[in-house]
């Protein structure tokens, strides 16, 4: 069905392109009347095509069951992945916020902690990322909103942790991290609201 | 190890923003310069951030022994202002000259265009702030020049590898653009004319606009920005096949071409005649599109600011976000400049300055959005196009009042570019830590400096002309006599050229209106944008969709080959260099080349 759909799009976006292309004599509104005599029929049909093959991509869409979303199971490939995926980010950052650095700690090791994070940033972060169109249709754009507003939060304190060590600036580590943590529990927070059945 | 700071972490410092507003000034100026020279601006931030760089940080650090200076966020705030000063340049560079050409110099009140782009610089800044949580937090673009810098700012930390990757990256870009401006190697790589002289094809029809539409830019900065986008930039490669290779070869079939128009003359005629226009139309339905479908989440947006704002207030967290107030009071200030400019601008007729107002605000509003997602995706601004529609619009509400119609078009303009900028930077703000808070409010302090510079400098131009006018211009006498100082101003002279095709009912609305069917149902389809990936490759030439698709292709094939890994260590670091080694190149190049006047 998706296929079909994509098949219809493809063909009508095509006939839709082609004859918007054509160029009417006549200026002003006359030139749209013109246009419209010389090709409007054929646009339409185009573009009644590629509405009609969007409906049907929209509507095979929906219609894919858990049942698929399991049998493509992959890092991250279903919600409920997704999901985890979240926690364990939650877990780690729990994990080096809880260590109560103070600043000299920093000091002591910066680049293994810079490490922990850039790992966090650039590798963990982005896989649940990917899945975002996953949770959008679990949860639905507004609460999905609310969640990654937070989520973003946690990232931004994350990164300005990280730079704050490249910058010898130890006071700020401290409190960046325990702003990212909070800020995740805020979204971990939006999340078990919206689903209950997905808190851990 | 350096002991541990007992300092705060620098960020909003007297340091940063002053480099910053002097960065900007300089460059608003210079910019304006070469855009009136050569058509086309340059983006202020990667100047700005290695600039920051050495001066905060080499500078700062090492000859006033300023503790922590030139700090990455701090040097983030630095290229914030810079870049947000000079984003005028564009938009002045665009609109303002072609009032002169269009011989209204005498009657230009300087005041209300200032006041214009001025109001134009603040909505761009208003307009993002819904937007920015919208594109950067949940639909998580790219934006890829955004990424540039904030390796830039980053490399410090970064590790020797990634900067070393960083630098090569640079190299090649340098060597590629200087073969290329040197004309060692061309610019374009013309694919499609080189098969056809192998295969003794035709220059004319279908064939001839295949063979002559199918060229690949050299463009390294192209090519980086599609490394970073990787698949979700490939929608924009489509396009580009679908304006090229389908519509193209459909148009010059069924004769819908110049008689006798063949090789590049068939490709130029058909890309505006016929593409360009619908692009554009398509650009603004997927946009209008986009808006309704994304309502949700915009609705979620300004709930999530609303909830920051009260968390902030009770004492839970500190507020990263600028409350949602501000860009109601900001829609409403941006109205009533508005509204003054084409009060004055109408002289008194009051119901055609509101109407003035309520469009021109709404479609800043949706240039806005249109330019974000495109610079999101792309890195590309349809920039000229936005305010050619702004233009044509203003032109039929205000019945061919040509100065109020650009006056306005000026702040569109400005606004536009200052949504691309401002999107950009706070996506650096986004992966360096910085608060978006901060990077909009130090931007707001600066926002009136851009547009009162870049509109100086087009006045302070034009009368550097022999009898105190005509400093620019075709009709110039140095471009008459064709010496070094000539300032042609092509893209004034494009909008000079459209206002007179407007006036005169030439305006090609029927592609306008079906393009933006066509936008429309774009949009509905399940991939987020496509409208304005569509409509934006529809817009340029292939050369520059072709080099960005191969560079999404190629990011795609080592993320899969090489893991996900590889893409944050290699392919950011390495598409980084390409982008800044570009921009950088050219416009050293581009200084030295107006200094010796060669």
């Amino acid at each position: 069905m998706r296929y079909a759909g994509f098949g219809l799009f493809v063909i009508g976006l095509t006939v839709a392109s082609w004859y918007a292309a054509y160029v009417p004599e006549g200026i002003g509104a006359e030139r749209i009347g013109n246009w419209f005599s010389a090709v409007g029929i054929q646009f339409l049909a185009g573009w009644v095509t590629m509405i009609v093959g969007v409906v049907v991509a929209r509507a095979a869409a929906k219609k894919d069951t858990p049942a698929d979303e399991a049998a493509n199971a992959n890092s991250a490939d279903t919600a409920g992945e997704a999901i985890e995926q979240m926690r364990l980010i939650a877990r780690r950052i729990d994990d080096i916020a809880g260590r109560d650095l103070a600043p000299a700690d920093v000091a002591q090791a910066p680049r293994k902690l810079a490490d922990e994070l850039d790992h966090l940033l650039t590798e963990e972060i982005p896989v649940f990322l990917d899945a975002r169109p996953l949770l959008i249709d679990r949860f639905g754009l507004e609460t999905f909103a609310e969640l990654i507003g937070h989520f973003a939060v946690m990232e931004r304190a994350a990164a300005r942790a990280w730079s704050a060590i490249t910058d010898e600036a130890w006071d700020e580590v401290p409190p960046s991290l325990t702003k990212a943590q909070a800020a995740v529990h805020r979204s971990l927070d939006v999340l078990d609201a919206a689903a209950p059945s997905a808190a851990a | 190890m350096s002991a541990a700071s007992t300092k705060g972490y620098r960020e909003v410092t007297f340091g940063a923003v002053a480099l910053g507003v002097i960065q900007g000034a300089v460059m608003t100026a210079a910019f304006v310069y070469i855009g009136l020279k050569l058509g086309f601006g340059l983006p202020g931030s990667t100047v700005a951030a290695i600039m920051g760089f050495a001066l905060l940080r080499g500078v700062g650090r090492k000859a006033f022994g300023i503790e922590g200076a030139g700090s990455i966020v701090e040097n983030n705030i630095n290229q914030t202002i810079a870049s947000g000063i000079n984003t005028a340049s564009a938009g002045v560079v665009f609109t303002f000259p072609a009032l002169y050409l269009l011989g209204l110099g005498d009657e230009i009140n300087f005041p209300i265009v200032i006041l214009s782009a001025v109001a134009g610089s603040f909505m761009g800044i208003v307009v993002i702030i819904p937007l920015r949580k919208q594109m950067i937090e949940i639909e998580r673009l790219k934006f890829p020049s955004g990424i540039a810098v904030a390796t830039i700012l980053k490399s410090p930390g970064a590790g020797m590898k990634k900067s070393v990757l960083l630098a090569a990256g640079f190299a090649v870009s340098l060597a590629i653009t200087l073969a290329t401006k040197f004309e060692i190697v061309p610019e374009t790589l013309e694919i499609g004319e080189g098969l056809r002289s192998l295969t003794g094809g035709s220059d004319t029809g279908a064939a001839g606009v295949l063979f002559a539409g199918t060229a690949l830019s050299l463009s390294m900065a192209n090519f980086g920005a599609g490394l970073l986008s990787g698949k979700g930039g490939l929608a924009f490669a489509v396009g580009g096949i679908l304006a090229w290779w389908v519509i193209a070869p459909f148009v010059a079939a069924q004769g819908w071409v110049p008689e006798g128009a063949a090789g590049a003359d068939l490709k130029w005629a058909i890309y505006g005649a016929n593409l360009r226009p619908v692009g554009i139309g398509v650009l603004i339905g997927g946009a209008l599109m986009g808006v309704v479908l994304s309502y949700p989440a915009l609705k979620g947006a300004i709930s999530s600011l609303r909830a920051a704002a009260k968390l902030a207030k009770s004492g839970d967290a500190s507020n990263d976000e600028l409350p949602p107030s501000v860009l109601g009071f900001g829609l409403v200030g941006a109205f009533v400049a508005l509204f003054a400019v084409a009060i004055i601008g109408s002289n008194g007729a009051i119901a055609m300055a509101v109407s003035v107002a309520v469009a021109g605000t709404v479609w800043l509003g949706l240039a806005g959005l249109i330019v974000a997602q495109a610079t999101g995706a792309t890195d590309i601004s349809p920039l000229s196009g936005l305010a050619l529609i702004a233009v044509t619009l203003m032109l039929a509400l205000t019945a061919n009042n040509i100065m109020l119609a650009v006056t306005i078009g000026v702040a569109v303009c400005v606004a536009t570019n200052q949504c691309a900028d401002m999107m950009s930077d706070l996506k650096t703000g986004h992966l360096v830590g910085s608060v978006p808070k901060r990077q909009q409010l130090v931007q707001f302090m600066v926002a009136w400096v851009g547009p009162a510079i870049a509109v100086g400098t087009v006045w302070l131009l034009w009368q550097a002309g022999p009898d105190g006018a005509n400093g620019f211009g075709p009709e110039s006498l140095a471009c008459r006599n064709e010496t070094a100082d000539c300032l042609p101003a092509p893209q004034a002279g494009a909008l000079q050229g459209m206002v007179q095709g407007v006036v005169s009912g030439e305006a090609p609305l029927d592609k306008y209106l079906a393009g933006s069917a066509i936008g429309i149902g774009l949009a509905l389809f399940p991939i987020a944008g496509l409208g304005v990936l569509i409509g934006l490759a529809m817009y340029l030439p292939f050369e520059i969709t072709l080099g960005y698709g191969i560079g999404c292709v190629a990011s795609m094939v080592l993320e899969k080959v090489k893991g996900r890994r590889y893409y944050a260590d290699v392919l950011v670091p390495v598409a980084a260099g390409f982008i800044v080694g570009e921009a950088l190149t050219s416009l050293s190049l581009t200084l030295i080349k107006l200094a010796t006047g060669s």
